[in-house]
């Protein structure tokens, strides 16, 4: 009944934790970011000159911000939007058919000039069609796209164009989303550690091999010509994943900038959580498998950074849920008391990993107060990463390759949801 | 040449014609009723104005009566011709109007003397007149509907005191007004007007305008919003040729509900400076008199009443 852990065990049980895992999130991890900071340190002239570039230039920049019945964040938003550090800016509110009272919140900031135009759509049409309505009557060189609830650091808006300046052929630039209502419940602080981990420190790593994906709806900026040209936003959920691709499919660059910080709310409790989840993994399936299948095709389009980034997502998504999935099974049939043993023993590799996670986030972070006061909910992560996301994951990946599921999600109206579905987008 | 005066019912009776004619007034002495018997509108009002305007209580208090046969000459024109006189008769027939006749003849007996102080102001006679003629008529101070008048509604009689449209617009409510704040009058809601603030004309137009540059010439589209693509633009993006075809997908767009629908609108400022896209288009207020550029608020709001002589008014009017 006892076992032995000897190394032809562990093997053969976990081998994916020490040929994939670790390797993935704690070495590359660490390599690049150590390869990143240093570049950057190495760099500070031009990006220096890049910054000056931009002042100097001083295009009017669009800040599009979509909603539905967002009015109550709008006081905020505008604050966040006066202390901005560049000036040069022009605020588009677009109301996707709120039945509150945003319309007239947003209305008497147009009046005093706090919101440059807001524009109304009485029927709701989802947050895609918002987003290409407030792009219609963008006039800026870039857009930079936000959610009503999230709030910019005062130099964000400056930090998020500089790339375009730094780098040729931007198409896109992601920015770093920091969570705001950590202190709320356990479900927020463990939403702050993993924004850390994956949002943060990931971003930077695939940023720098150049096989970033995500630019968060939250926040991302986009030269406006671009957006014109890839024709805006396409039907959600996972709509800001979807134009990304689409960005990166005509050659353009996408960067992740973690200097521009934006600060966002999550949800609180762990249904809204899941419910969350459910929808974004979804869209790992619908965007990456179904819509933009073209990717995987070794035709005259074929670009090998856009192959691997996709590969990269489905194979740390997919694949190796579904390997964690045939191994829990396989356990439970073959000798379920192995688990007493097995169970703590992949718990401790699991924590170390993700300490040595949390002290990267500590490294790169302009906070370390904050992040330090949150290791005592480190042990906490391995559970919540290991086996809360990943069941939510899988019931999503399965739920969508076999019944659509995405399609039915009431974040958008059916209408859409509909032509969306007949026209397999 | 002087008009002629039939006897009925006792009572004399003037037909005038051609004291209308020449503008000229009667001596009210010699007769007990006047009837006007003339056609042309324009002269009969000159001539009731005349009436209306006199000092001597003996005359604005005549029974003056127009005659319904030349109704339809009368009928053209706003003159009010039916308030500035005591009404209608039909074919002489007074029958009806002596006890009126008799009131109004002792009534003057009893205070004409006590007329005419020297110490009244022009506005304490005004408001004698009007009350002598409203108490002996037993009437209620009507407004009435009119065109010509600033606000669309008028006190005829009253307004005929004064010599041009807009100090009888105001001088006439002034004097209204004091005489229901000193409770001579009371008064009952008829209507709410609003007006311009500069010169008082209810004669205006309501446009929508530009919030940008108050331009008035505004173009307004429907938004369509292409589900299948989520592209969403102004009616104009989606024309190509004769057919609708979304600018984003190429894919035409035929019908609504199914393909497309249309969510909101937006104005479009025609003015070649501005060209401001725009959804709220506040609405603008032109004084057609005064040529004034308002906004809504800033319109003068007037109630429109209708007055009555309360009992104080009549101890007051009785003892002047």
């Amino acid at each position: 009944m006892w076992h032995r852990l000897d190394w032809g065990t562990v093997m053969r049980w976990g081998w994916y934790i020490f040929l994939l895992d670790i390797p993935r999130f704690f070495i590359v991890e660490g390599v690049a970011l150590l390869y990143s900071r240093t570049k950057r340190n190495r760099t500070k002239g031009a990006w220096k000159s890049a910054r000056l570039a931009l002042l100097q230039e001083n295009p009017l920049v669009t800040v599009l911000v979509p909603g539905h019945n967002e009015g109550k964040h709008l006081y905020k938003l505008i604050q966040s939007m006066k202390k901005q550090t560049y000036k040069n800016i022009e605020l588009i509110v677009v109301d996707d058919g709120s039945t509150d009272n945003t319309a007239i919140i947003a209305r008497s900031f147009e009046r005093t000039g706090d919101i440059t135009r807001f524009i109304s759509a009485e029927e709701r049409g989802g947050k895609a069609s918002a987003a290409n309505l407030g792009l219609r009557y963008s006039k800026g060189k870039y857009i930079v796209h936000l959610d009503a609830d999230s709030s910019l650091e005062a130099d964000a808006v400056e930090k998020i164009l500089i790339p375009f300046y730094r780098y040729k052929n931007v198409g896109a630039v992601g920015g770093n989303l920091v969570v705001r209502n950590q202190e709320q419940s356990l479900t927020t602080t463990m939403q702050y550690l993993e924004y850390l981990q994956s949002i943060n420190v990931a971003r930077i790593v695939l940023s720098q091999l150049r096989i970033y994906k995500i630019i968060s709806g939250a926040f991302g900026a986009f030269p406006k010509h671009v957006l014109d040209r890839v024709g805006g936003w396409d039907i959600g959920p996972g709509l800001d994943g979807d134009i990304t691709v689409k960005i990166r499919k005509i050659d353009y660059r996408i960067v992740f900038e973690e200097e521009a910080v934006c600060r966002t709310h999550v949800p609180a409790t762990w249904k809204a959580l899941t419910k969350q989840r459910l929808r974004w993994s979804r869209s790992l399936i619908r965007f990456r498998i179904r819509k933009h299948r073209d990717i995987w095709m070794p035709n005259k389009n074929f670009r090998f950074s856009n192959f691997f980034a996709f590969f990269e997502n489905i194979f740390f998504g997919l694949v190796l849920d579904a390997l964690w999935v045939f191994y829990m099974i396989k356990i439970l049939v073959v000798d379920p008391y192995f688990l007493v043993v097995w169970f703590p023993f992949k718990y401790s590799i699991y924590l170390l990993l993700a300490f040595g996670q949390f002290f990267y986030s500590l490294a790169i972070s302009k906070n370390r107060y904050q992040v330090w006061s949150k290791i005592i909910y480190v042990p906490l992560y391995p559970i919540y990463m290991g086996y809360y996301m990943r069941i939510v994951r899988t019931i999503a990946y399965i739920d969508e390759l076999l019944f659509f599921d995405s399609y039915k999600d009431t974040w958008n109206p059916q209408k859409t949801s509909a032509k969306a579905r007949e026209h397999d987008m | 040449m002087t008009d002629t005066v039939i006897e009925i019912h006792g009572k004399k009776v003037l037909l005038l014609e051609h004291a209308i004619e020449h503008d000229v007034l009667p001596d009210p002495c010699n007769s007990d009723i006047w009837v006007i018997n003339h056609s042309d509108e324009w002269l009969v009002r000159r001539f009731l104005r005349r009436i209306v305007r006199s000092k001597n209580i003996k005359m604005y208090l005549k029974p003056v009566f127009l005659q319904k046969e030349f109704k339809k000459f009368y009928a053209t024109k706003d003159y009010h011709l039916k308030y500035l006189s005591d009404g209608y008769i039909k074919g002489l027939d007074i029958i009806e109007k002596i006890p009126l006749v008799e009131q109004v003849s002792s009534f003057i007996e009893k205070y004409a003397d006590k007329r005419n102080h020297e110490n009244f102001t022009e506005n304490d006679f005004f408001i004698q007149k009007t009350f002598d003629y409203y108490y002996t008529r037993k009437k209620r101070i009507t407004p009435v509907l009119k065109h010509k008048s600033l606000t669309g509604y008028s006190y005829p009689r009253i307004e005929t005191y004064f010599y041009n449209n807009r100090e009888a617009f105001i001088n006439s409510r002034m004097l209204l007004q004091e005489a229901f704040t000193n409770n001579w009058l009371s008064r009952h809601y008829v209507d709410t007007s609003h007006l311009c603030h500069n010169c008082s004309s209810g004669f205006l137009n309501y446009r929508e305008i530009c919030p940008k540059c108050s331009h008035h010439n505004l173009k307004a589209s429907n938004l369509i919003h292409h589900f299948r693509c989520a592209y969403v633009g102004v009616e104009k993006d989606f024309i190509f040729k004769d057919k609708m075809v979304c600018p984003k997908c190429s894919s035409e767009i035929r019908n609504v509900g199914v393909d497309y629908d249309r969510p909101g609108k937006i104005f479009n400022c025609k003015n070649k400076k501005c060209q401001h896209e725009f959804q709220d288009a506040p609405v603008g207020v032109h004084c057609v008199d005064c040529e004034t550029e308002q906004a809504p608020h800033e319109l003068v709001v007037r109630k429109i009443y209708e007055y009555e002589i309360t009992a104080q008014g009549m101890q007051i009017g009785l003892h002047l």
